[in-house]
């Protein structure tokens, strides 16, 4: 349907679309590790802000690096927003899903991997704004399930400068 | 569960619907609560501070926001009456097709907002949605969820109906039998369910307040 990655194939059936994938795999693996609460109203909030950072994080992101003059600013501005957003539900809490890793987390944290990128285009310090957001950034690239898997930012800042030139 | 059920919702509203549906299917008393989406109330900003907009969902005094996120929700708590296959794989299919539901329906509605070029392309849009349902989404089964009507069959059911009054305010025709036949014979058993048939907002109410929508809106 929508020729993308990621697709899951567990047993030759296939799964598609990441945030779903991660429920299926929590499902199924559901006594190791869970990444949502059982409690069903938790869970609602977790896939609320799941589905949030889905819906606001990349597309701003794209605008910051790839964007000029007025509409670069403004994306900044509403990233910055959308940080400080996110820094409010976390609260006091060690990670989104409280004491260990949950679903929130395992959506947001592949977005800081491109914070190296928004911050030399966009000229600006994501840590001065949102020292918070990045404590738990920190934190969860302490495990080192996390930060094995993910990209390395300037990796990520070299491809959005390719991708710049053409 | 005997804590107060409240739902924040606007008669009109697809949205609204799929989170009623839900509710009703499952025989849960609620109250509902209509709100003036031009007037926003107190209730509503605080239940809902993020994106400020219904249904909103209130159970027990604390707010579930998004309508699929709330029809899970209801799905987890009163679980009589099943919307969701218990399978993990098939699971991951339906939310597959909700999300699907999700990203592209909303295309109708630019349908709803478009003239000229922006119209033709939104139309185009629109049947392609549709047809990527009749060919892949739909299995040989009454609904989505198979006997029984589940989640995919109140996302599209809500897309479906309200396409209808989109089509009737703007004048285009989609949702035709010989381009789409499996899809409007699953519209008709959906739209013929006892449940769903009691919990219709009336067809021609809608073609006159969208037009009415249209008419007063800036240009």
């Amino acid at each position: 349907i929508h020729k993308k990655i990621p697709v899951l194939i567990h047993n030759g059936k296939p799964i598609c679309e990441s945030l779903i994938i991660v429920e299926y795999i929590d499902e199924v693996w559901h006594n190791k590790s869970p990444l949502l609460p059982s409690d069903p109203y938790q869970r609602s909030q977790a896939r609320f802000w799941a589905d949030y950072v889905d819906k606001k994080a990349y597309s701003t992101g794209k605008r910051v690096w790839s964007g000029k003059g007025e509409d670069q600013e403004a994306a900044k501005k509403e990233l910055t927003e959308f940080l400080k957003t996110m820094e409010g539900e976390l609260g006091e809490k060690r990670f989104f899903g409280g004491d260990t890793i949950g679903f929130v987390d395992v959506a947001l944290v592949p977005f800081t991997s491109w914070f190296h990128t928004f911050e030399n285009f966009g000229q600006f310090s994501i840590e001065a704004e949102c020292p918070k957001f990045i404590a738990w950034a920190k934190r969860c690239l302490e495990k080192e399930s996390m930060a094995k898997s993910l990209p390395d930012p300037e990796n990520i800042y070299g491809y959005a400068l390719g991708l710049k030139k053409k | 569960m005997g804590e107060e059920v409240k739902l924040l919702g606007a008669w009109s509203s697809p949205f609204s619907s799929r989170v009623a549906w839900a509710l009703k299917l499952k025989g849960i008393a609620y109250e509902f609560v209509e709100e003036d989406l031009s007037n926003k109330s107190a209730m509503l900003l605080k239940y809902n501070p993020v994106h400020k907009k219904i249904p909103v969902l209130v159970h027990a005094g604390k707010p579930i926001c998004e309508s699929m996120i709330i029809v899970e929700y209801i799905e987890e708590t009163w679980p009589h009456t099943p919307l969701l296959p218990t399978d993990p794989y098939e699971r991951a299919i339906a939310r597959f097709w909700v999300q699907f539901a999700e990203d592209k329906g909303s295309v109708a509605w630019r349908i709803f907002h478009s003239t000229g070029q922006e119209l033709e392309k939104a139309i185009k849009e629109s049947l392609e949605m549709l047809q990527t349902v009749e060919e892949h989404g739909l299995v040989d089964k009454k609904y989505f969820n198979g006997e029984n009507i589940g989640m995919v069959d109140i996302a599209f059911g809500s897309i479906c109906y309200w396409l209808q009054v989109i089509e009737e305010v703007i004048g285009v025709k989609l949702l035709e039998p010989h381009k789409l036949p499996r899809l409007l014979k699953w519209f008709q058993s959906f739209l013929q369910a006892p449940v769903i048939k009691e919990n219709l907002p009336d067809r021609d109410q809608m073609v006159v307040f969208f037009k009415r929508f249209l008419e007063t809106k800036p240009a």
